[in-house]
């Protein structure tokens, strides 16, 4: 079980894999833009160091004056600046590959919200997918700006170097290649380090904030039963255990790049030594004869550069184990639209012909699996004017018809159709028991749902749910926002603001899932004069046990809490 | 906005609960970055000594001359910066991790206290998802307080100190000027940079949540914007505010890139400049070509600290957002206890709650003392998990709207009484709550002796005897989501369990036996109410159930929460005398 649970994980973690592969064959043209940019800033450092050399060189061992050297001091300034540019450059490709990269992403993760239904998206938590969007996706950053390039230019940058040093000093060359010892294997051994260790420290890490926040959640259990301090005890033992436990694992973690300070200190020692004894004239075989101190010193100053670009690589490589756990986290979201819902091409709303506006439904079977008919229907016909109201207790699938008219659930059987075509080709108005009210003033709330509505529309409608009056009261009128001076709406205040969206837009089916319920005596009047109102225009399927309701009624369903199959 | 003065102190209040208590080992960490930050600079600069002067005495050599160079020591201080070097590098990570965990650690369990301090008003909000991935992201920015804001400028700037102090010893005015000039720009560049990357970053965090409080309210509203087809519009306006995160995120990191430019410039003028007058100076014979190209190369190794600091300020802003939004979250302090009396009768008394349909229009009311059972039934909506909340302190209604009174033993129930309140009742709420923890811990939650035995009693009552027994590590086993599964039946036995091994005087359950089968639900609650003489005993439930007392009992009463409410319903005095 365990083999398959992993089976599964490298699965996902493969879907993240790939998933960054094809980013970054996307932006591929911009991160190779940054690499090129880091290699000829690696050139401009060579002159720059060069230069340097060639200036101490010419004052300490030529003795030649200091104001002779103008041309060398301003080669020395040009490659400065040429080269701090070129870094800057590199790092501007990074960072827009980056941005695209995620740009992209975050359309591929929207265009595939379009593709859910709406039931598949009250499945998921809003907040757990909006952080996926946002904060999984902003996770991928450090890949794209600094690793990507970074492990690239690890391998030409002391390439590059080491030409240079070899030209002038093959000994001191091979020091710093015994140092690194052949780079790509000593990268994939710093890799694998510290991969394993990033797993086993966020691993670590998700354990401590998931305790955390299991107690912060049940901070009301824990009040009820006054166990407060010893949750507190608890968080405090947990965090200190956590400490250890990091500790042991961070040990070896930074021995792993106390080796490379060892290799990058040892390679640096040897070679100032090596150097001094060779001017000397101690050493007397090998290369050792031609040196000077122009290739000494410049060969010093190079050698950190050498170990740079991997010291870089080593501090990047959490970006490396960030992208990928967020990579591999949307990687299994996306697979995640095996049923597709076919959403139409926004068919423009017809307004004429209205009145041959007809709702069938046909040998209906609704529920969500085979094995479980919430309900058998009757055939309903239903033209424009009329009124279909549906009664029963709780759980006897009132929604779940709604629903299936909406076209969210593919009825088991039988067929809904609106005009004679599946009613999701037709937009219509759908109120679900709980109103979808945005943080907005009234006039984004209703314009939300109501695109073009104009404003006398919106106040016509406010006045028909009996709103009008309380939206004047408010300081800009239509454009307050709804909960202005923490004086929100009540919920039937709400419920009849989503009422008032209705009545603006033409839609020829409107579906509303308990419009009266736990509605105060004042909101009740309004909503069944606006039900009235609205009656006349469309075809309204009301879920209700309102007696009011039903008497708007020309046909009824009662269903019953019994299941048939 | 807030003013800029809170917001330093923001950080601070942060950073003093780490000065506080670790002091000295703040003080060992900075010593062992300064040291492993000086065996890099040192071993560059004695490296160049090295061999500018073997170059030099090379040449004399060479030249005929007699002259002998001492190279043993300084031989030996190279390999010893060297050493020096990666092995304070290694205690310094170390050491400085250590103390930042410590710091986390302590940060958690203050911001921990502070959250029991909330009042159970304030604590619904954060029941929510949103809410308490907010609050682990800003426990997590906190991490840069030391390793980034902190240490990295101290050290740079006793660096920078100590080298000036080093070039004094051959060239006073050398040394003076480029120390002056050095920490001069430096202090008034980063402090420009920190001000203005922090506002950027400020403005970033704003938009991440507005991004996030847009994408929340699309996909709630999915509902409705499917049926109007209005979807693909609405998705539109998201899009664009997660545009805007991308461009400021963009727009953060080419200020840290451009400050990175103008460091790398700067330092490389510096090195340049420092380079010139030494060379200037060896040949006016202020000092020896070794030594000019000593104090140079000792620029030179400045570099690495310089170039950091950029990306590590950049993180100035999100950390003070993140201790800004913490701050009043760790200084809540619990509001003064006190105790109230056993509760021998209780009385409430309910109108025009919103959310309880039966009060809009009339009152409830009822009272009850020891011994009594109430049934409050109602379909789902009427409102009976609100009225429970209500009765149990979770919720405290809105007075200007709603009239409401909580009486114990004819006394308001005070807001300084709800801890005793607690104490005196056990309610089952209509969602389990099994904490991620043992079966055991699960169980005794604010117990203060644990009998065992009474332990399998209780599991006996609910039936979960067996259950436990056949768990992997019995009443040890983990639950919660990282434990094993349990079914909705039995994580509700498990919370009920909990409930008995209270010992209560109001016994309050709200659909207690919400996913129990009905036959195990009527041995269940036979089993129970048989002990319950001596408790007020309130029940909600959608529908009365057949085992229930039926009318018959004297001490059993029944309310019905439905849109006609029924005066006659309401529990009074005089009816519970009868």
């Amino acid at each position: 079980m365990s083999a398959e649970a992993s089976l599964t994980e490298t699965a996902s973690a493969s879907g993240g894999r790939l998933l960054i592969k094809q980013l970054v064959y996307q932006q591929q043209r911009r991160l190779w833009c940054s690499v090129v940019m880091g290699c000829l800033a690696t050139l401009a450092m060579i002159v720059q160091w060069y230069a340097l050399a060639q200036l101490v060189y010419s004052v300490i061992i030529l003795q030649q004056p200091l104001g002779e050297q103008v041309a060398l001091i301003i080669v020395m300034l040009l490659a400065l600046v040429l080269r701090s540019i070129l870094i800057r450059a590199q790092e501007h490709y990074g960072q827009l590959a980056s941005l695209r990269a995620r740009e992209t992403l975050r359309k591929q993760i929207l265009a595939d919200w379009l593709q859910l239904d709406a039931l598949q998206h009250s499945q998921r938590s809003p907040a757990v997918a909006a952080s996926q969007l946002i904060e999984d996706v902003e996770a991928m950053d450090g890949y794209f700006a600094r690793f990507w390039p970074q492990q690239m230019l690890a391998v030409f940058t002391p390439l590059l170097i080491i030409i240079v040093v070899g030209y002038y000093n093959w000994l001191a060359a091979l020091f710093l290649l015994v140092a690194a010892p052949l780079i790509p294997v000593f990268m994939v051994l710093v890799g694998l380090g510290a991969e394993g260790v990033n797993q086993r420290f966020f691993k670590q890490r998700q354990r401590l904030a998931g305790h955390f926040l299991d107690r912060v959640k049940h901070l009301t259990t824990l009040k009820l039963f006054a166990a407060e301090a010893a949750a507190l005890a608890e968080v405090q033992t947990r965090s200190q255990d956590y400490r250890q436990v990091v500790m042991k694992t961070l040990k070896l973690a930074f021995l792993s790049s106390a080796v490379l300070e060892f290799f990058t200190s040892v390679a640096i020692a040897s070679i100032a030594i090596y150097i001094g004894f060779a001017l000397l004239g101690s050493i007397n075989w090998g290369p050792a004869a031609n040196i000077t101190l122009l290739s000494g010193l410049f060969i010093l100053l190079l050698a950190p550069e050498f170990f740079q670009p991997l010291r870089n690589l080593s501090q990047f490589y959490h970006d490396r184990a960030a992208a990928l756990a967020a990579a591999t986290h949307i990687a299994s979201e996306l697979h995640n639209q095996s049923n597709k819902f076919v959403t139409p091409e926004r068919v423009p709303e017809e307004m004429g012909n209205k009145a041959l506006s007809r709702l069938v439904t046909r040998d209906l079977e609704i529920g969500y699996d085979d094995s479980n008919v919430i309900q058998r229907l009757l055939d309903q016909d239903l033209v424009m004017g009329q009124c279909l109201v549906i009664r029963g207790p709780s759980g006897s699938g009132k929604t779940t018809f709604m629903h299936t008219l909406a076209g969210y659930l593919k009825p088991l059987s039988g067929q809904v159709l609106l005009n004679n075509r599946p009613v999701a080709d037709t937009a219509i108005r759908y109120l679900p028991q709980r109103p979808w009210i945005i943080n907005g003033s009234w006039q984004e709330n209703l314009a939300v749902l109501a695109p073009q509505a104009t404003t006398v529309e919106m106040r016509q409608a406010l006045h028909i749910v009996g709103l009008s009056g309380l939206m004047s009261s408010r300081n800009n009128d239509l454009t307050s926002k709804l909960n202005e001076h923490g004086e929100g709406l009540s919920g039937g205040q709400l419920q009849r603001l989503a009422l008032a969206r209705v009545l603006l837009s033409p839609a020829q089916l409107v579906l509303l899932d308990e419009p009266t319920a736990s509605l105060d005596a004042e909101s009740r009047q309004y909503v069944l004069t606006a039900l009235a109102a609205l009656k006349a225009r469309c075809i309204l399927v009301i879920a209700s046990h309102d007696g009011d309701v039903l008497a708007l009624a020309d046909q009824q369903l009662h269903f019953d809490s019994f299941r048939a199959g | 906005m807030r003013s800029p003065v809170y917001t330093r102190s923001a950080l601070y209040f942060w950073l003093r609960k780490v000065l506080g208590k670790q002091k000295k080992r703040l003080a060992i960490g900075f010593l062992l970055a300064l040291l492993t930050a000086l065996s890099a600079i040192g071993l560059l600069a004695l490296s160049g000594w090295l061999i500018t002067a073997t170059a030099i005495s090379g040449l004399v050599i060479m030249a005929g001359g007699g002259m002998m160079l001492e190279l043993y020591r300084p031989g030996g201080g190279i390999r010893l910066f060297a050493l020096s070097r990666t092995v304070g590098r290694y205690f310094e990570r170390l050491h400085n991790h250590d103390v930042v965990l410590s710091a986390i650690a302590g940060f958690r369990s203050s911001l921990f206290s502070g959250l029991l301090g909330l009042s159970v008003q304030q604590l619904r909000n954060t029941q929510d998802a949103e809410w308490l991935s907010r609050l682990t992201a800003d426990l997590d920015n906190l991490d840069s307080l030391l390793l980034r804001l902190l240490l990295p400028p101290v050290v740079a700037i006793c660096s920078v100190l100590l080298i000036a102090l080093f070039i004094s010893f051959f060239s006073l005015i050398l040394g003076w000027v480029s120390g002056v000039i050095t920490l001069m720009l430096g202090i008034a560049y980063f402090s420009w940079f920190t001000r203005k990357t922090s506002q950027l970053s400020s403005h970033y965090a704003g938009q991440i949540n507005q991004a996030r409080l847009l994408t929340i309210e699309h996909l709630q509203g999915q509902l409705e914007l499917q049926a109007a087809h209005l979807h693909h519009a609405h998705q539109s306006r998201s899009r664009h505010s997660l545009s805007q995160i991308g461009i400021l995120q963009f727009k953060l990191n080419q200020h840290i890139a451009n400050a990175q430019l103008i460091v790398t410039v700067c330092h490389g003028l510096l090195v340049i400049g420092v380079a010139i007058a030494a060379l200037a100076a060896y040949q006016h014979g202020v000092f020896s070509g070794s030594v000019a190209v000593m104090l140079f190369l000792a620029v030179f190794g400045l570099g690495e600290l310089l170039q950091n600091l950029p990306s590590q300020l950049g993180h100035w802003g999100k950390t003070r957002y993140a201790a800004e939004r913490l701050q009043p979250l760790a200084e809540q302090r619990a509001t003064q206890q006190i105790d109230m009396s056993a509760v021998e009768r209780i009385a409430m008394m309910l109108a025009a709650h919103p959310r309880v349909s039966s009060s809009i229009d009339t009152t409830i009311r009822f009272e009850l003392v020891p011994g009594q059972c109430l049934l409050i039934s109602g379909r789902s909506g009427s409102g009976k998990s609100t009225l429970a909340n209500l009765l149990a302190t979770l919720e405290i209604a809105d007075l200007s709207k709603t009239s409401y009174q909580l009486l114990s033993n004819d006394m308001p129930v005070q807001a300084q009484q709800i801890a005793s309140w607690h104490r005196q009742i056990a309610y089952l709420t209509q969602h389990n709550s099994i904490l991620a923890a043992s079966l055991y811990s699960n169980l005794t939650l604010g117990l203060e002796t644990i009998d065992e035995q009474r332990l399998w009693q209780v599991l006996t009552l609910v039936e979960l005897e067996q259950w436990a027994k056949h768990l992997p590590n019995g009443l040890h086993s983990w639950l919660g989501n990282t434990g094993s599964q349990l079914s909705g039946g039995q994580a509700r036995r498990v919370c009920l369990a909990r409930l008995l091994l209270k010992k209560p005087r109001l016994i309050l359950l709200d659909e207690p036996f919400n996913g129990i089968d009905a036959e195990m639900a009527e041995r269940i609650w036979k089993r129970l109410y048989q002990h319950w003489n001596d408790q007020i005993v309130i029940v909600l439930m959608h529908e009365r159930p057949a085992y229930f007392p039926g009318i018959d009992n004297q001490q059993f009463f029944e309310m019905k929460l439905d849109d006609e409410w029924d005066e006659a319903y309401n529990i009074t005095q005089q009816k519970r005398l009868q």
